[in-house]
C-alpha cells in the first residue's frame, strides 16, 4: 500500500472516490469533515444560537450527518442547539428497526430525540395506506405526509432549521429525473442547498457536495451504528434508471456527480420570463382567482399551501372516504361523481390533521419545559421528557387530559372554529 | 342508440335546430390518419400514416420549420465566396448519418421549389456541403467516400471535404496550444512534426474517450464555422434525439449552462461576423428522419465514430452511456426523448456578461474561485479561468497517459478565439 498522499507519513488506507487520492484514515476523516465545514461556512447555512433539527432516519446519511454536525459544532464552535427529529411512517419491518437505531444514536451523541408518527398525525400508518392504495402511488402519500410531519415535529420542538442527509448522489439523481420527466420548476430549485423562502421552516442539505460512497466509507471506518435496508414499499423504478446511469457515469468519470450538480445550479440561475410573470401577477389580480393563491395556509390544517386545501389534507380526505385517488392527478371528475367539493363541511371529512395553530400553541406551552431541560447531557434511554425525549409523549395517544387542555387553550384564544375542529379531531 | 348517433352524424340536428356541419371523418382502425383511405404502415408523431402521407407530411413540416426560422434571422449579405449572389447562401454540415442526409434532401427540395417560382424570395439561393473527414483518427472503409460523393452529386451541389488535421492550421500565427497541468501556453510547433502527427498524438495518448469525443466536437465546430465563414447560414442536421442526448450529456459533463445556446434554433456562436447556425430538424425525431431516408431511398453512410462497434453495455464514454441510457428509457417509456428536449428548451441562459468558453463556444466562463469552491478538489482541473468547467475536465483528462495516473503535456489546436484570450492574458 502506498503512502498517504496528504500526510506522506502514514500508509494509505483507502482511495477517495471523489478525488482518487490515496489517503490514510486520519487524513480522510479530516478532509471529509473539513469539506462539509467549508460547505456550511461558504453557504452561510447556520446562525449562532440556532436550534437545528437533524432529520434522522437511522440510515447511513442521517447517522453520519448527526455525527459530523455534532463534531463540527464542537470543533468550530457553531453554537448550535442540535436535536434529532425522526418520522415514524409506520412501516413494520423497516421503520421500527431503523428507529431503534436512531434511539441508540440519541444516546451515543447525547442529542434529544423527537419522533412524530403518521399514525398520530394522520390516523393512518403506511402499512394501512398501502393496504388501501396498493404499491402504486404509495410513495406520493409517504412523501407528502413526511414533509408535513417533519415541519410539524420541528414546530413542536421550536426548531429554526431542519437539516437533511441528502447527499451529492441524491441531488444529481434528482436533477436527471427532473429533466427526464419534464419538471422544469423542480429542476430549477432542486439543487439549492438552502430553502427558506416558502413560509416553512428553513431546510438545508449540508451533504450537497458529499459523495455517497464517502459517506458509507466514513460510517464504515468510524464504526457508526446505522441501519441499511431499502424501504419495503418503494419500488423506485424510475429513480432506479437515473441511479444506474449515474453510477455508470461515476465509473468512467468520478467528477460526474459534481458536474451534474454544477449543471443543475446553472439551470437554477436564469429566471424564466413566464414564471416571473406568474409570480408577479397575483399581487394585483388576487381577487380574480381566489382558488389559486401564491402562498397561503390550508383552510383545514393551517399548513402552508398554494391551494385552498393542502395536498396532505386532500390525500387524507381520500383515504378517509375510501377514495385514495382523490389527490392523485386530475380528480375533478372523481369529485363531481361523488358530489364532493373542497369546501365540504368538516363534519363529513372524517379525521383531519391537527391545525397548525394548535400545534404552535402546544409547542409554546411545552417550550419553557423544553428550555429547562438541558439539551447536551445524554438523557437516559427511555426517559420521558416534555416535547423531547421519548417519542410517544407529545403527539401520540391523545389522552382526554390533553384534549381538554387543548380545547381550553384554543377557546381562550378566541378561536371557536379551531376549538370545534380540535374537538372533532379528538373524536 | 349510440350506433345510430354515430351512423347518422352528418344529419344530426344540434341544439339550435340546424343541421351540424359534417365533422371530418375519423380514420378506421389501422388506416392512415391523414388520407384515411390507405392502410397505415408507420407510427410517428403520436399517430399512424401511410407512406405517401408521411413523406408529404415530413416535407410540409420541414417547410414550416424553415419559414419559422426565417423572420428571426435577417440574412447577412453573402460574402465574396458565394457565386450566385442573389440571396442568402448556406453551408450544410454533412456527416453521412440519416439526419444530415435527410436535411440535404429537404434543403435541395426547397431550393428546387424556390427556383420554380421566379418571383418568390428564395430562402437559400445557393447551397454547399461540407464534410469533416475524421478518418485520420478513426479508420473507415474507403468505399464510403465514393458513396458520399455520389450522394451529393445527384443534387448538383458542391462538396468540400475538410481534414481534421487542418484544425492545426487554423491559427493565423501558426502557433499551437500546449496544456501542461494547470497552465496553458501557445507555442511555435516543432517543424519536423506534421499536423497529422500532432493530431494523432492528442488522440492516441489519452485513455479517456469522453475527453477525446469532446475535443473532436470542439474541433468539428471550429472547422465547420471556418468552412462556412463566407456563407449566411450553417445548417446542422441535429434532430430531437440528437439534441436530447446532448442535453443529458451536457448535464453530465457540467455544461448545463450551454444548453440554452445549443438548443436555440438559430445562433451565432462567433458573433455577427460568423454564419448563423440553423437547426431546422430540431423538432424531428431520429425515427422520423430514419424512415424518411429509408422511403426516399437515400444512401445513409455509416461513418464510424470513436465509440463505434462497442457493445452498448460497455462503459466507454459519457456520450456512449447517455445514448444507450436514453434509448433504453425511450423504449420503455415512449416520449422521454421529446420530454427531455421540450424541458430543456424552456431553460434560459443566465443574463451574464461573461465571455463564452473559447474551446466549446457554448458555456459562459465563470470566476475561478466560484468553480473551485464547489469542486473540493474532485478533479485537478485548474483551467477554469481559461475555459469552462466542462472543458477544464477535458483538458485535464487529455493529459492522462494511462489509467494509473501518469500524465504528460498535450498539444491541441490553437483556435483564434483562444489565441485572443491568451494575448490579453499576456498583456496583463
Amino acid at each position: 500500500m502506498p503512502a498517504c498522499q496528504r500526510c506522506t507519513t502514514a500508509r494509505a488506507a483507502l482511495k477517495r472516490p471523489k478525488t482518487g487520492e490515496s489517503v490514510c484514515k486520519a487524513c480522510f476523516y479530516l478532509a471529509f469533515e473539513t469539506e462539509i465545514h467549508e460547505t456550511i461556512t461558504t453557504n452561510h447555512l447556520f446562525r449562532r444560537g440556532e436550534k437545528v433539527a437533524i432529520g434522522a432516519s437511522g440510515g447511513k446519511d442521517s447517522t453520519v450527518l448527526a455525527h459530523v454536525l455534532h463534531l463540527l459544532n464542537q470543533r468550530y464552535d457553531y453554537g448550535l442547539d442540535l436535536v434529532l427529529l425522526s418520522v415514524d411512517e409506520g412501516i413494520t419491518g423497516y421503520r421500527d428497526d431503523s428507529l431503534a437505531t436512531v434511539q441508540r444514536n440519541q444516546v451515543q451523541y447525547g442529542l434529544p430525540l423527537k419522533i412524530v408518527s403518521y399514525g398520530d398525525l394522520y390516523g393512518w400508518t403506511m402499512d394501512e395506506i398501502v393496504a388501501q392504495v396498493g404499491l402504486k402511488n404509495n410513495c406520493t402519500f409517504c412523501g407528502v405526509f413526511r414533509r408535513q410531519a417533519l415541519d410539524r415535529g420541528a414546530v413542536l420542538l421550536g426548531v429554526d432549521h431542519i437539516v437533511t442527509g441528502h447527499n451529492a448522489d441524491d441531488i444529481a439523481e434528482t436533477v436527471l429525473m427532473n429533466i427526464l420527466r419534464g419538471d422544469i420548476a423542480r429542476l430549477q430549485r432542486c439543487t439549492s442547498i438552502l430553502n427558506n423562502n416558502d413560509g416553512t421552516i428553513k431546510r438545508s442539505k449540508p451533504f450537497k457536495y458529499t459523495y455517497e460512497k464517502e459517506i458509507v466509507m466514513y460510517a464504515y471506518f468510524k464504526n457508526l451504528d446505522y441501519f441499511s435496508t431499502e424501504c419495503i414499499y418503494a419500488p423506485q423504478a424510475y429513480r432506479g434508471y437515473a441511479r444506474t446511469f449515474l453510477k455508470d457515469l461515476e465509473a468512467i468519470r468520478p467528477s460526474a456527480i459534481l458536474d451534474i450538480i454544477h449543471s443543475g445550479e446553472a439551470f437554477a440561475a436564469p429566471s424564466d420570463p413566464p414564471s416571473a410573470k406568474t409570480t408577479a401577477a397575483p399581487a394585483h389580480a388576487h381577487g380574480e382567482k381566489p382558488a389559486q393563491r401564491d402562498a397561503g395556509e390550508c383552510e383545514r390544517c393551517g399548513y402552508m399551501s398554494s391551494q385552498r386545501v393542502c395536498k396532505a389534507c386532500v390525500l387524507l380526505e381520500g383515504l378517509n372516504r375510501g377514495l385514495p385517488r382523490l389527490g392523485i392527478g386530475k380528480t375533478d371528475r372523481l369529485r363531481r361523481r361523488h358530489n364532493l367539493h373542497e369546501a365540504t363541511s368538516p363534519e363529513t371529512l372524517g379525521r383531519t390533521i391537527e391545525h397548525m395553530a394548535n400545534v404552535r400553541l402546544e409547542a409554546a406551552r411545552a417550550s419553557p419545559a423544553a428550555a429547562a431541560s438541558p439539551p447536551t447531557p445524554p438523557p437516559p434511554a427511555g426517559a420521558a421528557g416534555v416535547g423531547v425525549g421519548e417519542p410517544s409523549t407529545a403527539l401520540s395517544a391523545p389522552s382526554a387530559a390533553a384534549a381538554t387542555a387543548r380545547g381550553v387553550g384554543v377557546a381562550n384564544n378566541d378561536a371557536p372554529r379551531l376549538a370545534s375542529r380540535g374537538a372533532l379531531m379528538e373524536l | 342508440m349510440c350506433d345510430q348517433v354515430a351512423n347518422d352524424r352528418p344529419a344530426t340536428p344540434n341544439k339550435s335546430g340546424r343541421l351540424s356541419k359534417p365533422r371530418s371523418r375519423e380514420a378506421e382502425q389501422g388506416y392512415c390518419s391523414k388520407c384515411k383511405t390507405v392502410k397505415a404502415t408507420i407510427a410517428v408523431r403520436q399517430s399512424i400514416f401511410c407512406k405517401a402521407c408521411f413523406l408529404t407530411g415530413t416535407e410540409a413540416k420541414f417547410r414550416t420549420a424553415m419559414s419559422k426560422l426565417r423572420p428571426s434571422t435577417p440574412p447577412r449579405p453573402a460574402g465574396s465566396g458565394s457565386n450566385e449572389s442573389s440571396g442568402p447562401s448556406g453551408v450544410l454540415a454533412l456527416s453521412g448519418g440519416c439526419c444530415s442526409v435527410a436535411l440535404l434532401h429537404l434543403l435541395a427540395m426547397l431550393i428546387e421549389q424556390d427556383r420554380s417560382r421566379p418571383h418568390a424570395v428564395p430562402q437559400i439561393a445557393s447551397l454547399a456541403v461540407v464534410f469533416i473527414d475524421e478518418s485520420e483518427i478513426i479508420p473507415c472503409d474507403p468505399a464510403y467516400y465514393p458513396r458520399l460523393e455520389a450522394l451529393v452529386r445527384q443534387y448538383a451541389i458542391p462538396l468540400r471535404t475538410v481534414k481534421l488535421s487542418s484544425a492545426f492550421d487554423l491559427n493565423t500565427a501558426g502557433r499551437t496550444l500546449v496544456v501542461e497541468n494547470t497552465t496553458v501556453s501557445s507555442t511555435v510547433p516543432d517543424p519536423t512534426k506534421s499536423s497529422l502527427d500532432r493530431l494523432r498524438a492528442v488522440f492516441d495518448s489519452s485513455p479517456s474517450t469522453s475527453a477525446k469525443e469532446d475535443l473532436l466536437d470542439s474541433i468539428r465546430t471550429h472547422l465547420l464555422l471556418h468552412a462556412a465563414q463566407d456563407a449566411t447560414y450553417l445548417f446542422l442536421g441535429s434532430s430531437t434525439t440528437t439534441l436530447a442526448n446532448r442535453v443529458i450529456a451536457a448535464t453530465a459533463k457540467g455544461k448545463g449552462a450551454s444548453i440554452p445556446r445549443f438548443l436555440a434554433p438559430t445562433s451565432a456562436p462567433l458573433g455577427s461576423a460568423s454564419p448563423t447556425v440553423l437547426k431546422p430538424l430540431a423538432t424531428f425525431t431520429a425515427k422520423e428522419l430514419g424512415l424518411f431516408t429509408y422511403f426516399r431511398r437515400l444512401d445513409v453512410i455509416p461513418f464510424p465514430t470513436l465509440t463505434s462497434a462497442r457493445p452498448p453495455g460497455l462503459k466507454v464514454s459519457v456520450h456512449h452511456i447517455t445514448q444507450s441510457f436514453l434509448a433504453k428509457l425511450e423504449a420503455t417509456q415512449e416520449g422521454t426523448v421529446s420530454a427531455v428536449y421540450r424541458t430543456a428548451a424552456k431553460l434560459r441562459a443566465s443574463p451574464t456578461d461573461a465571455p463564452l468558453c473559447p474551446l466549446c463556444l457554448e458555456c459562459p466562463l465563470e470566476p475561478a474561485d466560484v468553480a473551485a469552491g464547489t469542486r473540493h478538489g474532485a478533479t485537478t482541473a485548474g483551467h477554469v479561468a481559461m475555459v469552462c468547467w466542462g472543458c477544464g475536465t477535458v483538458l485535464d483528462e487529455l493529459q492522462r497517459r494511462d489509467r494509473r495516473g501518469a500524465r504528460g503535456p498535450v498539444e491541441v489546436p490553437l483556435f483564434d478565439q483562444i489565441a485572443e484570450y491568451l494575448l490579453s492574458d499576456d498583456d496583463e
